[in-house]
């Protein structure tokens, strides 16, 4: 027995690259998983895009193009070039054990959107094509392009944002007595996004509580849910608004959401107002998330 | 005996040394070559048997051909090369393993304990060292980019230190024997 001590050692160490071996392949996606998204974009002189997706760590792969109908468009953030491939040296928004989440970004200008558009009524499919050839449809809730909205200024004043994880705020100060109505957000991101809206009566923009509640956790928070405020919400002037974002973290369907949400009311006068909330939401995944879309990435295919 | 050990400590150092310049230019299979003269000459002068290192040998000098042709880069970038130099290391520490039971039985020969003393520490040590790092190799594919770096790093920094003291000791054994024949050297010394 002791003298095939070191045979025994050697079979367990074998054992162990095998198991090791299994474990790594059975975590390996065959081919990039694009994340759902929800994207209903503001216009601008050039629009920007942004899709995420996720791909094996040992593969150096990158979205190269964004194809709808004839029309293609390039990923900005491609940043391989053939015989430079390293696969410690991937860009990537975050790092999970076997898997890399990355982002690509399009850049559209006002031809390319028109463009866009027309393919976009012919063709349901939006296709994405990777570095290494291969091509997988990209499955979106919504893809479309809005005229620029603007607030009406007469009655807010933003005070700033506030961005920690997965959460963001808006800050508005209320310059005129205002009766804001209630919102609701499209139902495809319903079970996505919570909002939060918490008044400070009386309190100036430079407020040192409101500096404290922007400061808090969620959770924390001590407002109200956008649909548990009792509307119309009444607002006077001096008072101050926060608008907090959160994303689901126990989102199944995670999701890349750009929107922008108009939230209408009326001043003391009667006149109708208005405030566009810019809702942008990028993924931020935990390890169990990434963990559950390699699965279902990986049942799919079977 | 003293020559062997120069072919031990030769081969080891080829197969240490690894200077990529198109291809390797201590390749492997030539260290491997120079570790089995240096086991002849020694287990023929101590007359003791090393069929299983010779058939090792020979595997390894196969399987590390291609060595001669990849450098770090190339291996980096392959998942199947990365099992191949494991597959590498698991031969090479198992040549180790069947060289110290040779070398044992060598160092029972020298007149003073110390060469025995040493041998079995170094055997002590290199088993501790390199069996250890090889099992906790295979989980590198599994942790973290941050966990897989930092426990490469340690690996390698303890492989480094463990492989240098293992040819210093070779060196060492090496200059414990007489420049002539072991058995002649000794031989006199008994006459006188």
């Amino acid at each position: 027995m002791r003298k095939n001590w070191f045979w025994g050692v050697i079979s367990i160490i074998l054992v162990s690259w095998v198991v090791n071996f299994i474990y790594f392949q059975s975590k390996q996606l065959e081919k990039p998983v694009m994340l759902n998204a929800y994207l209903d974009i503001p216009t601008r002189d050039y629009t920007n895009l942004s899709l995420h997706y996720i791909t094996n760590k040992k593969d150096i792969i990158e979205l190269q193009s964004l194809s709808i109908g004839d029309q293609s468009f390039f990923n900005e953030r491609n940043f391989i070039f053939p015989g430079f491939e390293n696969p410690t040296a991937q860009s990537f928004k975050q790092e999970f054990t076997h898997h890399y989440l990355k982002e690509a970004m399009f850049s559209f200008g006002e031809e390319d959107i028109k463009n866009f558009q027309e393919e976009i009524k012919n063709n349901n499919e939006v296709y994405a094509t990777f570095t290494n050839g291969q091509t997988v449809p990209v499955n979106v809730s919504k893809l479309d392009f809005t005229p620029y909205k603007t607030s009406d200024e007469a009655f807010i004043k933003g005070s700033g944002y506030n961005y920690t994880g997965n959460s963001r705020a808006e800050f508005l100060h209320i310059n005129v007595p205002v009766n804001m109505e209630a919102f609701e957000l499209p139902k495809a991101i319903q079970q996505d996004i919570d909002i939060k809206l918490m008044v400070w009566k009386d309190a100036s923009e430079h407020s040192p509580i409101i500096r404290e509640d922007a400061s808090k956790e969620w959770e924390n928070l001590n407002a109200p849910l956008y649909t548990e405020v009792k509307w119309p919400l009444q607002l006077n002037a001096g008072d101050s608004i926060g608008i907090f974002f959160h994303t689901k973290e126990d989102s199944k369907d995670v999701k890349t959401i750009s929107l922008i949400q108009d939230w209408t009311g009326e001043d003391a006068d009667g006149n109708q107002i208005k405030h566009v909330i810019n809702i942008i939401s990028n993924p931020i995944l935990t390890q169990d998330q990434v963990t559950a879309i390699v699965k279902k990435a990986r049942d799919d295919v079977k | 005996m003293r020559n062997g050990f120069k072919q031990l400590f030769i081969g080891f150092l080829f197969i240490f040394i690894k200077i990529h310049i198109i291809v390797d230019l201590f390749p492997d299979f030539i260290g491997y070559i120079f570790i089995y003269n240096g086991i002849k000459q020694i287990a023929t002068l101590s007359s003791q048997p090393y069929e299983k290192l010779k058939n090792l040998l020979i595997i390894l000098v196969i399987v590390s051909m291609p060595n001669f042709f990849l450098n770090d880069q190339v291996i980096q970038q392959s998942e199947w090369l990365g099992y191949y130099s494991a597959l590498l290391s698991v031969l090479k520490v198992s040549l180790v393993y069947l060289l110290f039971t040779l070398l044992q039985e060598v160092a029972k020969l020298l007149p003073y304990k110390e060469g025995l003393i040493s041998t079995k520490r170094m055997y002590y040590w290199y088993m501790s060292v390199v069996l250890p790092s090889l099992f906790i190799q295979s989980f590198l594919m599994n942790t973290s980019y941050d966990n897989s770096l930092t426990g490469s790093i340690l690996i390698v920094m303890f492989i480094l230190i463990i492989e240098i003291s293992f040819l210093v000791y070779l060196n060492n054994m090496r200059k414990r024997y007489p420049k002539s024949g072991i058995y002649e050297s000794y031989a006199k010394g008994a006459v006188s």
